[in-house]
């Protein structure tokens, strides 16, 4: 009698496991950026997403020689970069689209880091999102560059700002070396000027 | 009734008929000669057989694999205009095997060594626009590509559309291993496109851990001319700045 019931009781758990999980769907780090099609006037347009599969992949071919980068492909699951080059015919409309994207990351609970405006319009802003306090959840970046481009980037793992550039390095994406480098220095200016400021 | 002389007394005899022993019974004459016109058809017909398949083999190295084929059929249908095949090429693994073999013997960069032991199968093809056909619309293209592709079991990885130039590389979706890496690239250039598809194993055996995967402009003369993109094992993805 007992069997009868803790079959269908087992296999009842199992199936609201799977339902759940299939329910859960993408985690809560990961940003939905939107569609973005791709221009037809000879714009720059660039779209990378490096899931888990292959971030896995490349974590065991540079197991052995690095395992410190290995550790660092293992604890992401997503890369995700969009760069959209900016026409007169789409400038504004990928201006609204980021700062929508920012409202709803604020929305969402992000923490908003970095927020940067420089006097030639370039607008960085830089979220990230917290597991549980300590742990990171995800990472996104958002630039826009008036004269040039739109960038979007989010990785979804445990990554910290400045570890962006080491895997920019690892996946050789130059874009990502690019934004870590200056993620890199935005943390050091920021650490250094907090050290001279004397406490009050 | 005594024994005879020349046979030893109380030893067992054992009578052989020397014809049973010598000459065992011959089948018929009609069971002879049905045996020996199979064995006639068998030699007449394995070279035959043997042709038959060095020909399908030869014919399927300019038939591209299925997926290649869908890629190629929508990219084409939904550009709206006119491409012209230069090259279609399909190698399997006895194409390739012959051509590692051959190239045993020669001095190549280890490199391109360590990268053609790895590559088990590899197809590509090459279409150039018809002379006077408008430049297709690229973006529609590159959409198409995806659905195509999606539908087949592939995501794409990385998209680059940059002035005339587009590429995409798409891997399987699923059973994606270090040990058997499917990857598919389509390149787009000014007047000409080309795809791409191979298999490779992990060739352990070498120190090169890299596979790249090259695309180059028609008209740059070399392969080492100016690659937009390439791929590797210990660094999967990398966009080089062209402009």
């Amino acid at each position: 009698m007992k069997t009868i019931i803790r079959y269908p009781l087992a296999i009842a758990v199992l199936a609201a496991g799977v339902g759940f999980n299939v329910l859960a769907g993408p985690p809560p780090s990961e940003v939905d950026f939107g569609k973005f099609t791709p221009p037809d006037d000879g714009g720059q347009f660039v779209e990378i997403q490096i899931n888990s599969n292959l971030l896995s992949l490349a974590a065991q071919v540079v197991e052995k020689q690095q395992p410190d980068a290995a550790r660092l492909l293992r604890s992401v699951q997503l890369v995700h970069v969009n760069v959209v080059g900016l026409t007169d015919e789409n400038r504004a409309e990928m201006t609204k689209r980021v700062q929508r994207i920012r409202h709803d990351l604020d929305a969402q609970g992000w923490d908003h880091n970095v927020a940067v405006q420089d006097k030639d319009g370039q607008d960085v802003g830089v979220y990230t999102k917290t597991r549980g306090g300590e742990a990171l959840a995800g990472l996104a970046v958002t630039v826009i560059d008036p004269k040039g481009q739109v960038v979007l980037i989010n990785i979804v793992g445990d990554i910290r700002p400045e570890q962006v550039a080491v895997l920019g390095e690892k996946l050789n994406i130059e874009l990502l070396k690019d934004v870590g480098a200056a993620l890199k220095e935005a943390a050091s200016k920021d650490t250094t000027s907090s050290e001279a400021t004397p406490q009050k | 009734m005594g024994a005879p002389a020349n046979e030893p007394t109380g030893a067992a005899v054992l009578k052989i008929s020397p014809s049973s022993a010598m000459n065992p019974t011959s089948p018929p004459p009609a069971m002879r000669r049905s045996a020996r016109r199979l064995w006639l058809w068998g030699l007449l017909a394995t070279p035959l057989l043997l042709l038959l398949l060095v020909g399908a083999g030869v014919a399927s190295f300019f038939h591209l694999g299925s997926d290649a084929r869908a890629l190629r059929n929508e990219l084409i249908k939904s550009s709206g205009v006119e491409w012209r095949q230069q090259i279609a090429l399909n190698g399997n693994w006895l194409a390739l095997g012959a051509i590692r073999a051959g190239l045993s013997f020669v001095n190549l960069d280890p490199g391109a060594r360590a990268a053609i032991q790895s590559v088990r199968s590899a197809g590509v093809g090459v279409y150039q626009l018809a002379s006077g056909a408008p430049l297709p619309h690229r973006g529609a293209m590159f959409v198409t590509a995806d659905s195509a592709m999606t539908a087949r079991g592939w995501e794409r990885v990385v998209g680059v559309l940059d002035g005339e130039d587009l590429v995409a590389i798409y891997v399987p979706e699923k059973n994606i291993s270090v040990h058997h890496l499917n990857v598919a690239c389509w390149c787009l250039t000014e007047r000409n496109w080309s795809s791409f598809q191979f298999k490779a194993i992990r060739n352990r055996s070498s120190n090169t851990r890299s596979l790249k995967l090259t695309c180059t402009r028609p008209d740059s003369g070399s392969l080492s001319g100016s690659p937009p993109i390439a791929m590797s094992n210990d660094i999967p993805l990398h966009r080089r700045q062209t402009h």
